[in-house]
């Protein structure tokens, strides 16, 4: 079991998705997280340990070899994709909750920005952080982030924004959310975004990189 | 070529092949530097530039101000009534410029669209790919364009600064409608959002100084306080030459 668990490790951290995938090239013709993943369910395996002792910690080694620049981006976007592979598997076991998420992590890029790439990147590396990622889209009113922490009343709310335009969006999105829910934990992220403004607007931290939003998720447990 | 009319908005629309893109730069701006290249990424990179063509409607259009409207300030300049708060790189930048070219230069819409469908279908690593050729492209078709204001600032024995694009330099992005005003309505197919956003994505806009005096200097990254922005991070691009 304990292999299998291994293999799946390196699969995702090297981006194998599956056997007929070609890269990487050395691991060519072998099973990748898709298989992996899907034998250990048939061996026994709980679902849970798969996804904690597998998926997540793969894809924290992931981020933090991104976040130390020891690789980049598409080498981290391959990794996701073979985490996604093997995340499909898993997806029935939220549902019947033999998988218990982390928490939920709601994410958008905030109103008047339509810059969708850098906030996907996100979402999938908190997804394979063993959270549930309820994705908004671009050019989200703060109502609708308003809404969603209706439903989610526990989440962590994540706020993107590429321009320095939509800073001001921001601002407007992340005190709105915290004067209707002042317990919901913001963290903010973007090109022109900086720590000094997550502070002025009030936000709960900014996450410089993918693994930055990870690592203070992780900070919060499991409550969320 | 009937370049210089006073604020007549020119349309120039290039052939995908005059865009010049170097596969070894492309290659090395995504920052693998000495780290060993996944042989996915220029296979992935290859297949998306063989797709280009059929992908992307380069066009650009340019408006040069007439003589006796522009003026220099120490943190603005000033075209007929319009005063653009560039701040001092700029406006330094610019004080050898007799007026200045507006320009904005669009690849249209398909590729961010195809980015977007292979990012929603679960390949982000393709669509990442993709959107990062694209915007490769549209700088590619700027420097085509700025290859092209040569040849006709060199019939004028005229010369250029380097461009300059709000959002950068410390020039707010919010002053793009401005920069708009001197151009006709949705030039090359690019409009505004209310928040200064062009669209389609793959857009680049700015404005060039020209004159007999005009000086082409080196972008003074380490004036500016926008620490992060891409054009630091990444090593320059080499510009094709048009001969």
């Amino acid at each position: 079991m304990d292999d299998i668990i291994t293999t799946l490790r390196i699969c995702v951290e090297r981006g194998k998705i599956n056997a007929k995938s070609p890269h990487p090239i050395d691991l060519r013709g072998q099973e990748g997280a898709d298989e992996l993943t899907k034998r250990a369910l048939e061996i026994g395996m709980l679902p849970q340990d798969i996804l904690m002792q597998g998926l997540v910690p793969a894809m924290q080694t992931v981020g933090e070899r991104f976040r130390d620049k020891r690789i980049f981006v598409p080498d981290m976007l391959m990794s996701a994709r073979a985490m996604l592979a093997g995340m499909e598997h898993l997806k029935p076991y939220y549902v019947s909750n033999a998988i218990v998420a982390q928490g939920t992590f709601v994410i958008g890029t905030v109103k008047g920005d339509l810059h969708d790439i850098g906030k996907k990147i996100v979402g999938m590396m908190i997804t394979g952080a063993g959270w549930k990622v309820i994705d908004l889209g671009t050019d989200v009113p703060t109502d609708i982030f308003v809404k969603s922490l209706q439903e989610h009343p526990d989440a962590v709310v994540g706020l993107s924004a590429l321009l320095t335009t939509t800073m001001n969006s921001m601002e407007e999105t992340a005190k709105e959310i915290k004067r209707n829910h002042p317990l919901t934990k913001v963290i903010i992220g973007g090109a022109p975004i900086t720590h000094d403004f997550a502070n002025k607007i009030g936000a709960d931290a900014y996450a410089p990189d993918p693994q930055g939003a990870v690592d203070f998720l992780n900070s919060l447990g499991s409550k969320h | 070529m009937t370049l210089y009319k006073q604020h007549e908005l020119l349309l120039l629309i290039p052939s995908v092949s005059e865009i010049k893109i170097y596969y070894d730069q492309l290659i090395s701006r995504l920052g693998y530097g000495d780290v060993a290249l996944p042989e996915v990424v220029p296979h992935t990179v290859r297949k998306v530039l063989d797709k280009v063509p059929s992908m992307i409607s380069p066009q650009c259009s340019l408006s040069i101000a007439p003589l006796g409207t522009f003026t220099v300030g120490e943190n603005e300049i000033r075209c007929n009534s319009v005063t653009f708060h560039t701040e001092s790189i700029i406006a330094k930048q610019l004080k050898s410029a007799s007026t200045v070219a507006f320009f904005v230069c669009s690849i249209g819409p398909s590729m961010e669209h195809w980015s977007k469908r292979e990012m929603d279908a679960g390949d982000p690593f393709h669509g990442y790919i993709i959107d990062y050729v694209a915007s490769e492209y549209v700088e590619g078709l700027a420097d085509w364009m700025e290859a092209e204001l040569d040849r006709y600032l060199l019939s004028l024995s005229w010369k250029r600064t380097n461009r300059y694009s709000p959002g950068y330099c410390d020039w707010s992005v919010s002053e793009q409608s401005k920069l708009f005003s001197f151009l006709h309505p949705n030039p090359s197919g690019v409009s505004l959002t209310e928040s200064s956003l062009m669209l389609p994505i793959k857009s680049v806009s700015g404005i060039i100084g020209v004159g007999p005096k005009a000086k082409k200097k080196d972008y003074e990254c380490s004036l500016c306080d926008l620490k992060d922005c891409y054009k630091r991070r990444q090593p320059p691009r080499l510009v094709a030459t048009h001969q």
